[in-house]
């Protein structure tokens, strides 16, 4: 009785079916790498972006901002951000939420993404030793002392961080002149970036929308604040601070809302420069009415109200966060394009033109940089792991050219005597050179409070900032917000590191 | 060779120690524990069974240690029981191999064995539980307390044993020229096509009341192999081929449990975050392994639901690479050819060889089912890995055959 032959054909189909199986683990083994673990259901990928050791955040003086640290029992790593007031101005990382703000615009530097190892430092490091990766810290622009003074200052006149408790907004922006860092950035109310996995459904559904940044995606009704934009015109067009209108007082109606002076003027006859001091409207809508709206348009053009500043590469949260489950951040600015034909309410901050805080502080940073607005930016340096040497970025200045030398220099005295005797007046600090302007915006039923200003430390030297409150028209609380800020800006920037 | 499996296995718990030092004095009683079973094991095999196949011991501990080192990786809290599971399989082993008469008790209560199995499958059926607690879980274990056993682990090696006690008995007429005595051609012989039905309706039975689609396809894969080992007719093969495509088509359109399980091997992709999770993540792991593995303890094979147990093929994979697989597909391929090594030298007696060749089956066809079902060459059955998965029911019964095997390598010489 043999049944030898069953036998190998059983033995044969045997070993081909192991040689199947071994042949399809090949596949995956050598082909998959490049296809099944790019898919983002990977939670290797995941688990991976975990365990890297992102790189630190420090501010423009070293200051510790936002670290990495390994969590319990786990390889993983987690981000700690050491400041509250940064909550609104640096993003976040996190596994399950993504990344946004500055963790995103530079998240290829953080996570190591860009450093150039070779591949055998690469396997012997992380495929074979399986250390984790390290990221490249980053020193930005920002500076803690100028974050908390306005974080300070804003919260001390009523601006709420915590989103249950308000619905109403705050935001502030502080640049460096000459060259447009963000010294400072805050938008409230905001979010707890330690707190994202306990927060984050009541996050997202907050009527006052936490990641909504109002400082750079803010699309807001400029008001009264466009005074010193009409006051560009004016000048470019040969008024100068002497030029006198008469009926200053009165009332400007641009649709529904009326315009009037801020602070009663002493008369009803007034030069350009008292106009700008008391916050009257009437001569700079006669200063249109003169020289034609054709010829206020290539002036508004410079300003580049179309084209909406934001911070390279800084991903914000969609406006509507709750429009989707989970929200996708973008770097996309919202799309402002200018009216056709600009009407007098457009050029009195009260038609069709909106800007962000963001947009306002750069403009203004022209007044005192010489005509050019500064583009602004955050990062200063990196300093690849292993290294205690910090590399400065090869970043290009960039500017707005918006106005010429003189025409600024007579725009800076004009913001000089806002601040000085005028309705900025408390915005004034003994002992700091601040010009700024308030301004009042209309916003359906409700209103909102401007103030932009400037402090000089040296020619061509020192710092802008916007402010915004919405539903607010304190002028006087949102001129002291900014005076708080410019001078503790001043101090901060003038102070050796 | 034990030797070499032992320093394997030092090397690994060394390296495991390493990433959890805590856990240091754990490593040390279950490494302890398998150096017992091996150390216990050849001594004892060496006194009473001096001229046994010689790979086999080995073979089947360097697997089980290996299974042990991968269980203590991906779950720590099963290891211990699992090694208490390995001395009382080396044990169970040991009694079959070492006892003389085994052959002859279990061929002559053949049908002892059968109603003994059948008894628990239906006992099964009524009383069945799942560890787990979950109800809606195939209820395959019976169980006092937290001792669970899986009865169709030994109801499988029941069957082997009475289908090559049958099919011995009927090897003459089976093979005889012609077999059509009595008017009746081969494949209409009820000899034939009277066990098939038989097997095939066992099988429907469990996969109905059972929902146990791997037990199931065991069951009736190895059967028809074995039959056809015995007949040497290709017909039976056809034959039961067809049969097992009919079987799984109606129940793809009875049993959820079928039909996503098609579904997924069909085309896993759509739905990789859901119903196909774990096999997605299975194939995940075999390319995060690559050729060379993460190494032990470095990879994430965790994230595969019940890794430890149907997956752990793929956690082999993804810490030992390519190579790892092939070291495993060599170790379940060599204990295949010493089994039908074995088969080939009793084929002067049926009895022998057709047990030889259906426990080598056993473990054969199980092992193919869960490793082509985990790299999605078939749908998955969710069956162990033998000697290397989790599942005291399933090492324990894994062992009785490589005993089984022991006895019928020393039967031939």
């Amino acid at each position: 009785m043999q049944f030898t032959t069953e036998l190998q054909r059983l033995l044969r189909g045997i070993l081909i079916s192991l040689g199947i199986v071994g042949l399809a683990a090949g596949y995956y083994a050598i082909v998959g790498p490049l296809t099944l673990l790019e898919r983002e259901d990977n939670l290797r990928l995941l688990e991976a972006q975990g365990e890297i050791a992102r790189g630190n955040i420090y501010d423009r003086d070293e200051r510790l901002l936002v670290t990495s640290v390994e969590s319990d029992n786990s390889t993983q790593r987690v981000r700690r951000y050491q400041h509250p007031s940064f909550n609104s101005a640096l993003g976040y990382f996190s596994l399950i939420y993504g990344v946004a703000g500055a963790e995103a615009a530079y998240d290829e530097q953080l996570s190591g993404a860009d450093l150039q190892t070779d591949d055998l430092s690469r396997y012997i490091e992380q495929d074979l030793l399986h250390q984790a990766p390290q990221g490249t810290d980053l020193r930005l622009t920002f500076d803690l002392d100028v974050q908390r003074a306005l974080v300070n200052a804003l919260e001390a006149n009523g601006c709420i961080a915590q989103p249950e408790l308000t619905d109403s907004g705050c935001a502030g922006v502080v640049l460096s002149i000459p060259d447009g860092g963000v010294l400072g950035m805050v938008s409230y109310p905001t979010y707890d970036p330690n707190q994202l996995d306990a927060q984050w459904q009541e996050l997202i559904s907050a009527p006052s929308t936490p990641f909504f940044n109002r400082a750079l995606q803010g699309r807001y009704q400029p008001g009264g604040i466009f005074s010193t934009v009409m006051l560009t015109v004016a000048v470019i067009n040969q008024y100068t601070a002497t030029s006198t209108f008469q009926n200053a007082a009165d009332v400007v109606r641009v649709g529904e809302v009326a315009q009037v002076c801020t602070a009663s003027p002493p008369s009803d006859t007034l030069t350009l420069r008292e106009a700008y001091q008391y916050g009257c409207p009437a001569p700079l809508a006669q200063v249109v009415t003169e020289i034609g709206i054709k010829r206020v348009e290539p002036v508004y053009n410079l300003f580049r109200f179309d084209e909406p500043l934001t911070l390279p590469g800084y991903v914000v949260i969609p406006v509507d966060p709750t429009a989707e489950l989970t929200p996708v951040p973008t770097v996309e600015a919202t799309p402002n394009p200018l009216p056709e034909d600009l009407t007098l309410a457009d050029i009195m901050g009260q038609g069709d033109i909106t800007v962000s805080p963001l947009h306002m502080a750069a403009v203004t940073a022209a007044m005192i940089n010489g005509g050019n607005a500064p583009l602004p930016y955050t990062l200063i340096s990196t300093r690849t792991p292993g290294t205690s040497t910090w590399t400065p970025t090869n970043r290009m200045q960039q500017f707005l050219p918006i106005t010429t030398q003189e025409t600024s220099a007579r725009l800076q005295n004009l913001m000089r005597t806002a601040v000085e005797t005028g309705i900025a007046q408390p915005a004034a600090r003994e002992g700091y050179d601040i010009g700024g302007h308030v301004g009042l915006a209309f916003t359906g039923q409700t209103t909102q409070v401007w103030f932009i200003g400037w402090v000089r430390t040296a020619a061509r030297e020192g710092a802008v900032i916007a402010i915004l409150l919405e539903d607010s028209n304190d002028l006087n609380t949102v001129a002291d917000i900014g005076g708080d800020v410019l001078a503790a800006t001043a101090n901060a920037i003038t102070t050796p590191e | 060779m034990l030797v070499l499996a032992g320093l394997f296995l030092l090397i690994n718990y060394g390296a495991l120690t390493l990433l959890r030092p805590d856990a240091w004095w754990s490593h040390g009683l279950i490494g302890l524990a398998w150096v017992i079973a091996a150390v216990g094991g050849h001594i004892t095999l060496n006194r009473t069974l001096p001229d046994r196949d010689f790979l086999i011991f080995p073979l089947v501990m360097f697997m089980s240690g290996w299974g042990l080192v991968i269980i203590d990786r991906l779950a720590p809290r099963f290891a211990d029981r699992q090694a208490i599971w390995l001395v009382l399989s080396v044990g169970a082993m040991l009694a079959v191999a070492v006892y003389p008469n085994v052959l002859r008790w279990l061929r002559n209560y053949r049908y002892l064995w059968l109603l003994t199995g059948l008894t628990l499958l239906v006992a099964t059926i009524i009383l069945g539980r799942n560890p787990t607690g979950d109800l809606n879980a195939p209820q395959l274990w019976l169980g006092v307390g937290d001792l669970n056993f899986q009865p169709a682990e030994l109801l499988k090696v029941i069957l082997v044993v009475f289908l090559a006690s049958y099919l011995a008995e009927q090897y003459p007429a089976l093979r005889a020229e012609g077999l059509a005595a009595d008017g009746r051609s081969l494949p209409t012989s009820p000899r034939v096509f009277g066990p098939i039905l038989l097997m095939w309706t066992l099988c429907i039975v469990v996969l109905v009341w059972q929902r146990d689609l791997g037990t199931a396809a065991i069951f009736f894969i190895v059967f028809s192999l074995l039959l056809y080992v015995a007949s040497g007719y290709t017909f039976v093969l056809i034959g039961g081929l067809i049969l097992l495509i009919i079987a799984g088509v109606v129940a793809y359109s009875l049993f959820d449990v079928v039909s996503l399980r098609v579904d997924i091997w069909i085309n896993p992709w759509p739905e990789a975050d859901g119903r196909a999770f774990q096999i997605v993540q299975s194939l995940q792991a075999f390319a995060a392994g690559g050729v060379f593995g993460q190494g032990i303890g470095q990879g994430s094979p965790t994230f595969i639901p019940v890794v430890h147990s149907d997956f752990v093929f793929a956690a082999i994979a993804e810490e030992y690479g390519l190579l790892g697989i092939i070291a495993a597909l060599c170790s379940i391929g060599g204990l295949l050819l010493r089994g039908l090594r074995i088969a080939v030298l009793n084929q002067s007696q049926p009895f022998l060889g057709m047990l030889a060749t259906g426990l080598s089956l056993l473990i054969g066809v199980q092992s193919l089912l869960i490793m082509g079902g985990v790299l999605r060459l078939v749908p998955l059955t969710g069956v162990t890995l033998p000697y290397f998965s989790y599942g005291g029911s399933s090492l324990l019964m894994s062992f009785v055959i490589a005993g089984l095997l022991l006895r019928l390598s020393a039967a031939e010489s």
